[in-house]
């Protein structure tokens, strides 16, 4: 065996890793070969430093560290990584869809009428109440339903009706009068003749217990209610306007006369005598437009006589007439 | 015996087979020094080690169901950290690594005293630059060898290699370090 053979099998021989023919052969050359020897002394301190090398210590919390990689992640957290990483990808992809998500729901709710008038009625009602009750800051809700809205109204109407000043006995010789003039048509018994407008608020109270009361009340009722609201003060074009929006029918009635100041006497004499009332008066191209709310019991005597003063065309009647029913009769020659 | 070398009693291989979270976590605490030491030897960087070291116990986790025992779990897990480093090292998507940053090896002297002190830094310096020299081939024999002990035919198995390029790579790898480190030789 040469040298370079037996330098290729000296690391074998220091780790006895040789077969014991190749052992026998080596340690034959070593024996002789006294560079070969050097060159194992060598090898052997060198692999006696290697051995003496400490051993490499893993960092502290290595087994927690791969022991939370290798459990299974859970459910919710898989979601997540499935929904948001990666997050520079998805996310404004998210965000972008769910923008064109808002958009598509605020048009939707615009060109929809229907939607549009259900976010209205589901608005609370402080954020826009009615206008009478701004003008009646003491009057019920009309919100309630109708039931509850009853059951507040009734101890009111009462307490209103008690509060109300005795008769004047001017109000006695109208009702006088009146009753004449009911002998003469031969309908119930009108309201009082008008007065002038005084206050709001008593007037809007009253305005409040005729439309609670419209659907309970009987004939007895709705004359006290008549009187009640006769001697409390009439209400204001404010209210009015506000009972328009609640719904009070209104009737057009177009009166061509030949002499249209007469006309307009015959009229003011036909408010006074069926207790109706004169809410506005104003004047048009060739016409004035009167504008009186007549009480149901006189609706029809009035409408007659209305009719007996010239050509009546009645536009807007309703099939069940309300306790005051809102006429703008217009007279043109 | 080594240590780890408990952990191939068959119950305990039925238990790592079966999913068995505690048994695994036994695996991993008792080899984690050598699976992390040949990964801070062959790569030189302490968290490139951590992270390949972690690395190689995910996939013995995944791969347990497959393993049929013909080698020792050691062995095993020496074979997929040394296949894990060498691809690290061949992909060359490495940071760069300070020459001398870290102190990875630790040469003990029964000597002692200041001067064996001085001595013994300057032969771990001289040993971690010789080691970290050697080609990839020659080091990582080096290492399975001298420093973690494995035999011939462990480390064949490991690298898949023939018992013959094993004993002339650690030949070769000898030598190497033995020139460099002539110095410190008696």
């Amino acid at each position: 065996m040469t040298c370079n053979e037996t330098r290729e099998l000296l690391s074998a021989l220091l780790d006895e890793a040789l077969d014991t023919g190749e052992r026998a052969q080596v340690e034959t050359h070593l024996a002789g070969c006294a560079e070969c020897r050097r060159e194992l002394e060598g090898l052997r301190a060198t692999t006696g430093i290697l051995a003496r090398v400490e051993k490499a210590r893993a960092p502290v919390g290595f087994v927690d560290r791969v022991m939370t990689r290798v459990r299974p992640v859970p459910w919710y957290r898989r979601l997540g990584r499935a929904l948001f990483l990666p997050l520079s990808i998805k996310l404004p992809l998210e965000a972008g869809a769910m923008v064109v998500i808002a958009l598509l729901g605020v048009y939707l709710l615009q060109t929809t009428p229907e939607l549009k008038d259900a976010a209205r009625h589901d608005a609370p009602p402080a954020s826009s109440p009615p206008a009478i009750e701004r003008s009646v800051p003491s009057a019920p809700s009309p919100a309630p339903p109708a039931p509850a809205r009853d059951r507040e109204a009734e101890p009111k109407r009462q307490a209103l009706v008690r509060q109300r000043p005795p008769a004047s006995s001017e109000d006695d010789a109208r009702r006088g009068a009146r009753d004449e003039a009911q002998k003469n048509v031969g309908s119930p018994a009108p309201p009082p003749a008008q007065e002038p407008p005084k206050t709001e608020a008593p007037a809007a109270r009253s305005q409040m217990s005729r439309s609670t009361e419209k659907r309970e009340s009987g004939p007895e009722r709705a004359d006290e209610d008549k009187k009640g609201a006769s001697s409390a003060s009439p209400a204001s074009p404010s209210v009015l306007s506000a009972k328009q929006q609640m719904g009070a029918p209104v009737v057009t009635g177009a009166l061509t006369v030949t002499d249209r100041q007469r006309a307009e006497q015959s009229l003011a004499g036909l408010i006074r005598t069926t207790g109706a009332r004169e809410i506005a008066r104003r004047e048009e191209s060739g016409a004035v437009v009167v504008e009186v709310e007549v009480p149901q019991a006189e609706y029809a005597a009035f409408t007659r006589e209305l009719a007996a003063l010239g050509s009546l065309r009645l536009e807007g009647q309703p099939t069940e007439i309300p306790p005051l029913v809102r006429l703008n009769v217009r007279i043109s020659e | 015996m080594r240590e780890g070398d408990a952990a191939d009693a068959p119950q305990f291989l039925e238990r790592l087979q079966a999913g068995d979270a505690r048994a695994f976590e036994e695996l991993v605490a008792a080899h984690q020094h050598r699976v992390f030491g040949v990964a801070l030897r062959m790569l030189g960087n302490a968290a490139e080690a951590e992270e390949i070291a972690q690395e190689a116990f995910l996939r013995a986790h995944r791969s347990l169901p497959e393993f049929r025992g013909d080698s020792r779990l050691s062995t095993w897990l020496y074979a997929i950290v040394s296949r894990l480093c060498l691809n690290r090292l061949a992909s060359g998507d490495r940071k760069a690594v300070a020459h001398g940053e870290e102190i990875l090896l630790r040469v003990a002297d029964p000597r002692g005293g200041p001067e064996a002190g001085a001595e013994r830094s300057e032969l771990e310096s001289a040993l971690h630059r010789a080691i970290a020299e050697l080609s990839e081939e020659r080091r990582v024999v080096v290492i399975l060898r001298d420093l973690e002990g494995l035999s011939y035919e462990e480390i064949a198995s490991a690298l898949s290699l023939e018992l013959g390029t094993v004993r002339s790579r650690l030949h070769r790898a000898r030598m190497d370090l033995k020139d460099k480190l002539e110095r410190f030789l008696p």
